[in-house]
């Protein structure tokens, strides 16, 4: 009411607020324009051929950021791209073969993920792709059997440690199993092979909820060898336990991949809310 | 006389727009989690937020309080709610918070928790994330530190886990 009072007395305020308001479409005008502007010069600096949506595309890129680039992809597929602090140098190649190919070959490499359509007849046709800055543990999962040289080769007196072991092994009832591994993943002393061996055979319980606690404590005995165990979690017919995985793989391409095509919807949805959170924390 | 209410009304017209068009966003620290199914409907994760000094900080003054806010991912599981406490020896507080209906993309209402008795540089607060049903939930919980202004103080991220259902 103050506001239309103030507009109603003063016609000086009127004219003050109507300025603003061309002010601000002006602005907006010319940001389209400006946008039109550069999307015509990027045009002009990118050659793109396409056979099809997705197979046998071919670009000739000369002096264009990697921004500009994967913009045109998306405008020409219709794939949604999320980006993480692309390089801003401009870059010069040629790229040919079907989107993964072009998107590895302007990354050069990189981690990137794809999310499928799910109502595709093959379920290949790419619907959404996230670009990973290069992740601290992105190497291929070695299957090779490797001793663990880090952890401690001391055994412990710890009485607790002695008794969750035969309680794991007597005892049937999976609440008291998960009760005893969950104290052992979150209070077990890190580093203790003990621990680590107990929680190592537990991953194997009849129990999901057991398999997740020894999941989770493996993770915390050893943060440096994970990725064999989150591989095999992810192969767990149980998506608690393929959740924990995901929950614990920070921004391992390879497991994000698997989860986001994942069969339950709860393992899929949350690996996009973790890769949106990881979108807004590095604008 | 005209000339200085033109200039006052001018001013504070100015003001008034100005505060209606200025939108401003909580920048908050975002966790993502889940309570398994397996834990039944008693899930519970509980957590530790480290407040402190952080040159990084946008403020460097004591903590007043804990910014806290949750959103249900997933709609099976029952209702969804954090339980943010303080303690100091012989006294506690805690509040709740709670996200009605699970994965529409609408978080809970946010709250403060403020600490007991004089700001601190360095606090802790203590969340718990429950829910009312058996179910996987996916939930992502945003907190932050804060002077008494509302400015962010520093806050621990990713938070200390306790228990990990």
């Amino acid at each position: 009411m103050l506001f239309y009072k103030l507009l109603k007395d003063n016609i000086a305020v009127s004219v003050l607020i109507h300025c603003w308001l061309l002010f601000f479409s002006y602005s907006s005008i010319a940001q389209s324009h400006a946008s039109k502007t550069s999307s015509n010069q990027l045009a002009s600096n990118i050659e793109f051929y396409q056979a099809s949506r997705f197979d046998d595309l071919r670009l000739n890129i000369k002096q264009t950021s990697v921004g500009q680039i994967i913009k045109l992809l998306h405008d020409k597929t219709g794939v949604i791209f999320h980006l993480y602090n692309l390089p801003e140098e401009q870059i010069t190649l040629n790229c040919q073969g079907d989107l993964k190919a072009v998107l590895a070959c302007v990354m050069g490499g990189g981690n990137i993920i794809y999310r499928y359509n799910g109502h595709s007849r093959d379920k290949t046709e790419i619907a959404e792709a996230w670009i990973l800055p290069i992740a601290i543990n992105s190497y291929p999962v070695d299957n090779s059997k490797k001793t663990n040289t880090k952890i401690n080769t001391y055994f412990t007196s710890n009485i607790r440690i002695d008794n969750t072991a035969q309680l794991l092994k007597d005892v049937e009832n999976p609440k008291l199993r998960m009760n005893a591994i969950e104290r052992l993943a979150i209070e077990g002393q890190q580093g203790d092979l003990a621990v680590y061996n107990t929680l190592k055979k537990s991953l194997s319980d009849s129990n999901p909820g057991v398999r997740v606690q020894a999941l989770y404590g493996v993770i915390r005995q050893d943060q440096e060898n994970i990725l064999p165990f989150l591989q095999h979690a992810m192969s767990d017919s149980d998506a608690d336990v393929r959740l924990t995985a995901v929950e614990n793989c920070a921004d391992n391409p390879w497991i994000l991949q698997q989860a986001l095509n994942d069969n339950d919807s709860n393992v899929r949805e949350f690996v996009k809310a973790k890769l949106a959170i990881q979108n807004t924390s590095q604008q | 006389m005209k000339l200085n209410k033109n200039i006052k009304t001018t001013l504070l017209s100015s003001i008034i727009i100005i505060a209606t068009s200025y939108t401003s966003t909580v920048l908050a620290h975002d966790y993502t989690d889940s309570l398994k199914a397996a834990f039944g409907a008693s899930a519970t994760d509980l957590y530790r937020i480290d407040c402190s000094q952080d040159a990084g900080a946008a403020s460097q003054s004591p903590t007043h309080q804990l910014f806290i806010q949750i959103n249900d991912g997933s709609a099976a599981g029952g209702k969804l709610s954090a339980t943010a406490s303080v303690f100091t020896p012989g006294f506690g507080k805690a509040l709740t918070v709670t996200d009605p209906t699970g994965g529409d993309g609408v978080a809970s209402p946010s709250k403060l928790l403020t600490v007991i008795g004089a700001d601190q540089q360095d606090n802790q607060f203590f969340i718990a994330v429950s829910h009312s049903a058996t179910g996987l939930k996916n939930y992502e919980l945003s907190y932050h530190c804060q002077d008494a202004s509302g400015q962010h103080t520093g806050t621990s991220l990713p938070p200390a886990i306790l228990q990990n259902q």
